[in-house]
């Protein structure tokens, strides 16, 4: 497939704005956040979405919802839709357990692919899918925050020389988010449900990880080799339930001899007057910066204000457009994209490695 | 004032307090200290030797806890108003040459930084409320020192102490998330901004200068604690040199 963006004719006086490359929507389980943060882009459009005849039903009545939204067909049949829809990018986000089959199934038919997180639970599906990627020569973007503009500014400064070399960084993520009843209520059907949707338990590290380790990754630019973690369910009965971690602290050495740690938590709607509490500490050779992944903010408090409603909210942080941007000009040069496949499963080797540091007590080598 | 006359206490650094302290002690005065470099678990020995032999009182007192975020934050998991503590996080960041960083030129002796964040260890311990099974730490260039503690039931903190900032300010951020809420003391939130043209500086709000009138506002629960909760950090401030040493992670119990 053509990396080039299309150029007008002989003659016309130039380039024409490029075709923007046609989506196939492969399964929307929860998030369609990445759906829409690409299709907002005006380099690419969604031309199908699509899914396996086995999906979980809900997975396709959120198809069907997605592909209505965008007025394009739903097809119950992946390949068909990657091959007779003329398209150059998968977008996948289905249910976890499905993320890299449905990745490796788009790049094994020559598309480029935007995977929602996580990556996998599996190392061996990670492996597998950057295999895929790299064999057919396409373009693997991760969704991630880095784009978000107190991250953008951390990266600039730093890449600027403003605090010298990093040696440290320091991520706090915790989302203040509650997940059911409270640690103690009486224990939820949790089991059940998994057994019946098809849905993993994970806990917060494997779902959201990804994020500030990206963060660590980008403001460092070294990979972690060891790891050592606490992990425990604190706050959330379908956590203990699932016996899956709500809260975690990590403790990280990177190549070259920096240091860095994670405090990542699903903390409860009570815990914060916002979202949560992101944000990045960055101390270099030369200088340090403290910076808020959520700002710039502006505060909104009104009589009768709903408790779960964010008091501070977010502004100018249209962070998707610059992921979906930083794709299509990897696409268009061939180039790297900000998280491709064998970053994303170094990240996926991190987390996991967490987590076997939490089982085992110690620190454990992240498996390269 | 006691018994035996007013006791001694050395809230400030003087030269030769550790002979000071154990000369006063060996006569017979209280003495209270306040954390100190030299004050390792073999010094805080030799003090104890000396305050038997005199019939005195002895007594350390972290003045980290005398200040109005960390007295806030402790009176917030009192009240349950958090709920059960389940992290911890204190960053401090001191300029290379501060009087409080145990070395200027990353040359730092063996333990110099495990003992100099002595105060922050024991204001997570105080603030879990109690001593950590497991301890975890990496120290670099003898300017930096991330310590990973986990606690019975699951708690943990993380301290970030690093002696490494261009001369100037220092920063600090202090941060308990709780099974029911969470309270964040930040320098970044405590800033103040000051425009002279092109980018505005931070000021940072100091909230100290309160920890002598609070300690000496309560001596006799001073005197009664005693020492048995230092003893209890610098067995912590131990398992972090153990840790650093090989690598892995320890039990304050075996080292």
């Amino acid at each position: 497939m053509s990396g080039v963006p299309p150029t007008g004719p002989a003659g016309t006086g130039g380039p024409r704005p490029p075709v923007p490359f046609r989506c196939a929507v492969l399964g929307v389980a929860k998030h369609d956040y990445v759906v829409h943060g690409v299709a907002a882009h005006p380099r690419f459009e969604v031309a199908v979405v699509a899914d396996d005849p086995d999906a979980p039903p809900g997975t396709h009545l959120r198809n069907e919802r997605v592909a209505s939204a965008y007025g394009v067909p739903y097809v119950r049949d992946v390949e068909h839709a990657l091959r007779d829809f003329d398209v150059q990018v998968a977008i996948v986000c289905p249910e976890v357990g499905r993320h890299v089959d449905l990745s490796v199934r788009a790049a094994g038919a020559g598309k480029h692919v935007i995977q929602d997180k996580p990556l996998t639970t599996r190392r061996e599906e990670a492996d597998r899918l950057v295999a895929a990627v790299e064999r057919a020569g396409v373009r693997f973007l991760m969704w991630n925050r880095n784009e978000f503009p107190g991250v953008r500014h951390a990266r600039e400064q730093i890449a600027a020389g403003a605090v010298g070399r990093p040696r440290a960084i320091h991520v706090d993520f915790y989302f203040a988010k509650d997940a059911g009843p409270p640690r103690g209520a009486a224990s939820s059907d949790a089991a059940a449900v998994v057994a019946a949707s098809g849905w993993e338990p994970m806990g917060e590290l494997t779902i959201e990880g990804i994020y500030p380790l990206a963060y660590v990754r980008a403001l460092a630019g070294a990979e972690v080799r060891r790891v050592f973690a606490r992990t425990a369910t604190h706050f959330h009965q379908r956590n203990v339930d699932h016996g899956v971690e709500d809260l975690a602290s990590v403790t990280l050495e990177l190549e070259g001899g920096a240091v860095a740690t994670l405090a990542i938590g699903r903390i409860g709607e009570a815990s914060h007057h916002s979202d949560g509490e992101i944000s990045l500490r960055v101390l270099g050779s030369a200088g340090a910066l403290v910076a808020a992944e959520a700002r710039p903010e502006a505060g909104v408090y009104y009589r009768g204000q709903p408790p779960g409603e964010a008091r501070q909210r977010r502004l100018a942080n249209r962070y998707e457009h610059l992921l979906a941007g930083d794709f299509a000009r990897a696409i268009d040069s061939g180039g790297q994209t900000a998280l491709d496949a064998r970053a994303s499963r170094r990240i996926f080797a991190t987390v996991e490695a967490a987590l076997e540091s939490a089982r085992s007590g110690q620190p454990v080598d992240v498996l390269a | 004032m006691t018994a035996r006359g007013d006791p001694v206490l050395l809230l400030e650094p003087r030269p030769a307090e550790a002979a000071f302290a154990a000369a006063r002690l060996a006569a017979g005065q209280d003495v209270l200290l306040t954390p100190r470099p030299w004050l390792s678990a073999a010094a805080l020995d030799r003090l104890e030797r000396a305050a038997r032999a005199g019939g005195a009182r002895l007594a350390v007192v972290n003045p980290e806890r005398a200040r109005p975020s960390r007295r806030l934050l402790r009176q917030q998991i009192e009240s349950g108003h958090l709920g059960r503590p389940g992290l911890v996080r204190l960053h401090r960041w001191l300029p290379v040459a501060s009087p409080e960083a145990p070395a200027g030129d990353g040359a730092g002796a063996a333990g110099a930084l495990p003992l100099a964040c002595a105060p922050d260890l024991d204001v997570a311990l105080w603030l879990m409320g109690a001593l950590p099974d497991v301890v975890y730490a990496v120290e670099r260039d003898g300017q930096t020192l991330l310590v990973h503690l986990g606690f019975p039931g699951g708690g943990m903190a993380l301290l970030d102490y690093a002696a490494a900032l261009p001369p100037g300010d220092g920063y600090e951020a202090l941060s308990v998330i709780g099974a029911t809420g969470a309270a964040y003391a930040d320098d970044h939130h405590n800033s103040q901004l000051l425009f002279r043209g092109g980018h505005p500086a931070a000021l940072r709000v100091d909230e100290r200068g309160w920890e002598a009138e609070v300690l000496a506002g309560d001596l006799a629960a001073a005197f009664d604690a005693g020492i048995a909760g230092w003893r209890g950090v610098l067995a912590v401030a131990g398992a972090v040199c153990a840790s650093i040493a090989s690598g892995r992670a320890c039990a304050p119990e075996d080292v």
